[in-house]
C-alpha cells in the first residue's frame, strides 16, 4: 500500500497550495502517474479521495493520467519506451518504489551503457490545479 | 509540481533529531562512524535511526552485516525501516540487491526526495544519515528538506582532507556542523588548520588496522576502541 504514501504526499501539496490562499475547494486537479512506477491507480485514487475527504476539501474534478515512460540514453544519444528496455519482472516491484533503480537492472538496447535519463514518465506528480 | 518535499517534514515529525555524517573528501570513514553511532544510541537504548544515502554506492549494511538482497521493507501506507540491533535502517541498497547505482544529479535529488518521502521511521531520538563525500546533491537536499539537520563533520589529519573542512566552514552549510571529529589520526596528531575552521571537536580516533575485521559483526564493533570514541562524541553531542 505505498500508494497511501504518494496519495499522502499529493493531498499535503495540494492542502498547503490551498491554505495560502484561504480555500478549501479545488474545481480541478490532474495527476500524472508515470509509467515507470507501475502505481495502482485504483488504489492511489481511493487513497487521495479518502484523505482529502479527512482533510475537508472537496475535489470537483479528480482526473488521473497515465504519462508514457520515455527514456534517452546519454553516451549515444537515443530515445526508447519502457517496453524496449526488457527490464526483469522480479525488479519491477524495487522500481515501483524507487523508479530510478530501473538502471541497476537494463542497460541503453543500442549501446548498452547504464547513463540513462527518464525523459518522462517517472512517477507521480502534480499536472495542474484550478481552484 | 512535485508534491514529494512538503511529506518530508510529515515523515520526520517525530523525530527529535537528525545527523548527518558528512566529508568533502572520501574514504575519511563517515560510513563506519555513521553506522557506530546508530548502534552506540540503540545499544543506550534510544530509539535511533540509520538512514543510508550514499544513494550511488551505499554501504552501510555492510558494516552491519545485512544482506539487503534477502530483507525487503515492510509496507504499511509508505514502507517501513527494517529492524537490526536495535535500530531502524534504510538504504537503497534493499532495491538495488546491493549493486551501485549509477545516477546524474537530477535522479539523486528524485532518489533523496522519493525515500523520505515514503519511509515512515515513526517516534526516533535521533536519525542518523550517512552521506556521500563532498558538498553535492544529497548534501544540499539534506540542508534544503530537513532544517533542523546537525551536520557531523569526517576528516582525517590529511591537510587535503582538513583544507576541505574549511572550505566547507566558509559556504552556507557551515553554520549546520555540531562538531568534528578526526578519524584515523596517527599517534593522536590533532592538524594545526582544524582550529581555522571554528568547528568544535568531537573526537580524535586514533587509526585502528583491525577493525576491518569488525565489519558485518556490529556486537564486535561495539567492543572496539573505536566505538569507545564515538562514544565520547555522543557524549557531548548530546550534552
Amino acid at each position: 500500500m505505498h500508494e497511501w504514501a504518494l496519495a499522502e504526499a499529493i493531498v499535503e501539496a495540494v492542502c498547503g497550495y490551498l491554505s495560502k490562499r484561504g480555500v478549501n475547494r479545488v474545481a480541478s486537479l490532474k495527476v500524472a502517474v508515470g509509467e515507470l512506477q507501475s502505481v495502482d491507480e485504483g488504489i492511489l485514487r481511493f487513497a487521495v479521495e479518502e484523505l482529502f475527504k479527512g482533510r475537508g476539501v472537496e475535489v470537483s474534478s479528480l482526473v488521473f493520467e497515465k504519462e508514457p515512460a520515455v527514456f534517452r540514453c546519454n553516451s549515444c544519444g537515443r530515445t526508447w519506451r519502457l517496453e524496449d528496455l526488457g527490464i526483469p519482472e522480479d525488479a519491477r516491484e524495487a522500481i515501483h518504489f524507487i523508479p530510478e533503480v530501473f538502471h541497476v537492472f537494463t542497460r541503453c538496447p543500442h549501446c548498452g551503457s547504464q547513463d540513462l535519463e527518464i525523459i518522462q514518465g517517472r512517477g507521480v506528480y502534480i499536472g495542474s490545479l484550478e481552484l | 509540481m512535485d508534491p514529494r518535499p512538503l511529506i518530508i517534514s510529515e515523515r520526520l515529525k517525530e523525530v527529535k533529531r537528525v545527523l548527518a555524517v558528512v566529508s568533502g573528501k572520501g574514504g575519511v570513514g563517515k560510513t563506519l562512524v555513521a553506522s557506530t553511532m546508530a548502534l552506540a544510541l540503540a545499544e543506550r537504548r534510544m530509539p535511533v535511526g540509520l538512514l543510508d544515502l550514499d544513494v550511488t554506492n551505499p554501504s552501510c549494511h555492510v558494516v552491519l552485516g545485512v544482506e539487503p538482497s534477502k530483507e525487503t521493507p515492510p509496507e504499511d501506507m509508505g514502507v517501513l525501516p527494517v529492524s537490526v540491533h536495535g535500530l531502524k535502517f534504510m538504504s537503497l541498497a534493499f532495491y538495488t540487491r546491493g549493486e551501485a547505482l549509477p545516477l546524474r544529479g537530477a535522479g539523486v535529488d528524485d532518489v533523496f526526495k522519493e525515500l523520505l518521502a515514503i519511509t515512515r521511521w515513526g517516534m526516533l531520538e535521533a536519525l542518523i544519515l550517512d552521506t556521500p563525500p563532498g558538498f553535492g546533491d544529497v548534501i544540499l537536499d539534506i540542508a534544503n528538506y530537513i532544517p533542523g539537520v546537525g551536520f557531523i563533520a569526517v576528516t582525517t589529519p590529511s591537510r587535503l582532507s582538513v583544507e576541505s573542512l574549511r572550505r566547507l566552514a566558509k559556504t552556507h552549510l557551515g553554520g549546520r556542523v555540531v562538531g568534528v571529529i578526526v578519524n584515523m589520526a596517527w599517534k593522536g596528531y590533532i592538524p594545526e588548520d582544524l582550529g581555522k575552521t571554528g568547528f568544535k571537536l568531537l573526537t580524535i580516533i586514533p587509526y585502528y588496522p583491525d577493525l576491518e575485521a569488525c565489519l558485518g559483526n556490529p556486537g564486535m564493533l561495539l567492543k572496539t576502541e573505536f566505538a569507545k570514541k564515538i562514544d565520547e562524541a555522543l557524549n557531548l553531542l548530546l550534552k
